[in-house]
């Protein structure tokens, strides 16, 4: 047994192995991952025969088959375009507008132009974490928006301001009139102003208050001028005459917003410690989770008018939004507890 | 020497009022007689204004119309209805008509769902890329506008019944529905039966009694070849002792229509389709989500104990992603049996369509129309979320123990 056998010691050159196989770039991709077993090249195919069932009748119909060009109806028959006839986009450009606004007048299409523009405005600065003024922007978008909004999209003006409506809750409104309306306006400036600067801490503490409830009135008066509110407002667009993506924009947004604080709510009773509180929420959330929207809408058409009192109509939009933010908010309550 | 903890002393009335309060004290009493003060106001300002509302308009409360004729005609029905039937019928063939789609739905959202989310893990490129569409689509589209393209778009543009696509010269789609056989029970049926629940039974009781040997001794029994041959024998024992079970009626085609088969209604086909497409994107999700939350060492841990990978797979990672999948994709079926009210927009009879449509344009009886069709849904909801919680206790102790 000698201690320098060295057989195991190679004494030729390995052979050179072939180089590996490329797994990087468009070939290696295509090797890696389309290719690389027979299961994976079956899979392959019938992804591709899928897409192609699917995109082919797509692009022939949107694209290759379909009308660009007419007038009326008869340009999408197809003895007149000369082959079979796919998407008839002369018909989508004649009823755009009425996508878009529904039977909403032309003549007062700015109205919702102009709401949606000032809700992007508003809101756009909200989304961007370094812009400053946040709350000042929050107040404008969540308080002042929905008036405006109001005012301009359905119209309409204002009798009087709050002492009237008080006047008005005990039976014993004025007869509205310009001047009654601004003196009900100033007084319930100097009142709100007043009571600012008060619960503030006096004039000292209480100034800024003061003067930010001075410059919201301010504000308020701007808009009240702006739109006449005092003569009558707007001519009144009835929300029948609303519809297209106007509608399906009201009803979200509104939706979104409303159901909010009906979820909050919700959520903090179902993890109150009053039990009476508890039951409820769970009871309230559980309802308008087992049933469908569509009966929900259907509820607040037929039978919330009938739960309230005779003389009380209340508009068919308004019940609608009554309903999905009921709806919304149960959901919304599961989401926030958890 | 430490004593024990002296028990508390026995005091029900406090005991109670903190039952009672929540823990909150008198305030919390008091709040909530406050509370319920208000709820009882509400109640009883919506009941008195209903009864007046429904008085002036003299609209008769209560569930007599149920009796009522109700002279309508119902394109599809489960069991036998004809116009002068009750609007109780009516009720009936709708809520059967509900159940069937919805189970339609639900199975075929299961196997879609379940197939988009392995090709969406799936490491194929294209197939993945794919799906990935599929979900993102669906998701994004509204169900109503889905359910009008199928209905509208889709089958609306079928040829005509004479150049029906053929399935095999079985089964035919057209304009006017989806044709298939009908199926037509014969004497054999009750035989064929009995043998196929008598060898599921069987089969049932051998894998039973070899899992608990192989618990008890560590053998393992080979049962699969037995079972089987248990499962195919038996029904083919019946077929011949005591002849076929059904027989089938074909379609064929006689002048401008089918004879013979079974019409399923075009409203059937498109809410079927509608629904499961949806649902399905909403379970591949589900199930997507709950195998990636299985951590990757439970993988590695089996492959280390030496397990094939679909041993890992059925024995490691599947229970632990049921567990987290289950609850999710019961909230997915429930939402496909409620969103099949959704009927009404294609004109499917189903219980919302037919009765809170139909019945209730008829006899105006709102309330009591509008509660009913609202419990049917609510109680098949509440049901299973009751079955789920069970459920979830169940797994909750057993992850406990």
């Amino acid at each position: 047994m000698s201690g320098n056998d060295t057989t195991f010691v190679r004494e030729t050159l390995a052979p050179a192995r072939k180089a590996p196989v490329v797994t990087t770039g468009f070939v290696g991709f295509l090797r890696t991952r389309l290719f690389n077993s027979p299961l994976n090249i079956t899979l392959t195919f019938a992804s591709a025969v899928l897409i192609w069932f699917a995109l082919e009748p797509t692009i022939r119909f949107m694209l290759i088959d379909a009308v660009w060009t007419g007038t009326d109806r008869t340009a999408c028959l197809a003895d007149q375009a000369g082959h079979p006839v796919g998407a008839c986009w002369p018909f989508i450009q004649a009823k755009f507008t009425q996508l878009i606004y529904g039977f909403y007048p032309e003549d007062q299409r700015w109205r919702a132009n102009l709401t949606f523009a000032l809700a992007a405005l508003l809101l756009a600065p909200l989304l961007v974490p370094k812009i400053p003024g946040k709350t000042l922007n929050a107040g404008l978008f969540f308080i002042a928006f929905p008036f405006l909004a109001f005012f301009l999209l359905r119209g309409g003006g204002l009798d009087g301001f709050v002492f009237y409506w008080l006047a008005e809750l005990f039976g014993s409104a004025w007869k509205p009139s310009l001047t009654r309306f601004w003196l009900d306006f100033s007084l319930t400036a100097t009142f709100a102003m007043a009571s600012m600067i008060l619960l503030g801490g006096g004039w000292k503490n209480g100034r800024r208050a003061g003067l930010s409830t001075a410059l919201t009135f301010a504000g308020i008066a701007v808009v009240i001028v702006a739109l006449h509110l005092d003569q009558g407002g707007l001519p009144v667009v009835d929300t029948r005459q609303w519809g297209g993506l106007l509608v399906t924009l009201v009803v979200s947004i509104t939706g979104i917003a409303a159901s909010m604080p009906v979820g909050i709510a919700l959520a903090l009773g179902r993890t109150s410690r009053i039990p009476l509180l508890r039951i409820f929420s769970v009871a309230f959330i559980e309802f308008w989770r087992g049933v469908p929207l569509i009966t929900v809408l259907f509820f607040a058409t037929y039978m919330l008018p009938l739960f309230l009192p005779g003389d009380f109509t209340i508009d068919a939009l308004v019940r609608v939004l009554v309903g999905i933010a009921l709806f919304a908010g149960a959901y919304n309550a599961e989401v926030i507890r958890g | 020497m430490a004593s024990a903890p002296r028990r508390p002393p026995f005091r029900p009335l406090a005991r109670f009022a903190r039952a009672l309060s929540g823990g909150t004290g008198w305030k919390g009493i008091a709040g909530q007689l406050l509370f319920a003060g208000l709820l009882v106001w509400l109640m009883s300002g919506i009941v008195i204004n209903a009864h007046t509302n429904l008085q002036a308009q003299h609209i008769a409360s209560g569930f007599g119309f149920l009796s009522g004729t109700a002279g309508f005609s119902v394109n599809q029905a489960l069991i036998r209805y004809s116009e002068a039937d009750t609007y109780l019928r009516v009720f009936e063939v709708g809520l059967l008509n509900t159940l069937l789609v919805s189970i339609i739905g639900i199975v075929f959202a299961t196997l879609i769902g379940f197939a988009v989310a392995l090709g969406r893990l799936s490491p194929n490129w294209l197939l993945a890329r794919l799906s990935e569409g599929y979900v993102e689509i669906i998701r994004n589209l509204p169900l109503l506008f889905q359910l009008l393209f199928w209905y509208l778009a889709v089958l609306a543009a079928l040829p005509n019944p004479r150049q029906s696509l053929s399935v095999f010269g079985l089964a035919f789609l057209n304009n006017r529905g989806f044709v298939v056989p009908h199926v037509m029970p014969e004497p054999g049926a009750g035989a064929f039966v009995v043998a196929i629940v008598a060898a599921i039974a069987a089969s049932l009781l051998m894998a039973f009694y070899a899992r608990r040997r192989l618990y008890r001794r560590g053998e393992r029994l080979r049962v699969w070849p037995f079972a089987l041959a248990l499962l195919a024998g038996l029904p083919i024992l019946s077929i011949v002792l005591f002849g076929a079970p059904v027989s089938f009626d074909l379609p064929v085609l006689r002048g401008f229509n089918f004879a013979g088969g079974t019409r399923v209604t075009p409203e059937l086909v498109a809410l079927a389709i509608a629904l499961s497409t949806y649902t399905a994107a909403f379970i591949a999700e589900v199930v997507r989500g709950g195998l990636l939350a299985v951590s990757k060492g439970q993988m590695e841990a089996g492959a280390s104990l030496g397990l094939s990978r679909p041993a890992i797979l059925r024995l490691v990672i599947i229970p632990q992603a049921m567990r987290l999948i289950l609850p999710p994709l019961t909230n997915q079926y429930l939402n496909l049996t409620k969103n099949s009210s959704l009927a009404v927009a294609i004109g499917y009879p189903d219980l919302f369509s037919v009765f809170a449509g139909t019945a209730l344009s008829q006899t105006g009886q709102a309330v009591e129309i509008i509660a009913m069709t609202m419990a049917v849904y609510l109680a098949i909801s509440l049901v299973t979320s009751a079955l789920m919680n069970v459920y979830g206790w169940h797994i909750g102790r057993s992850q406990r123990a």
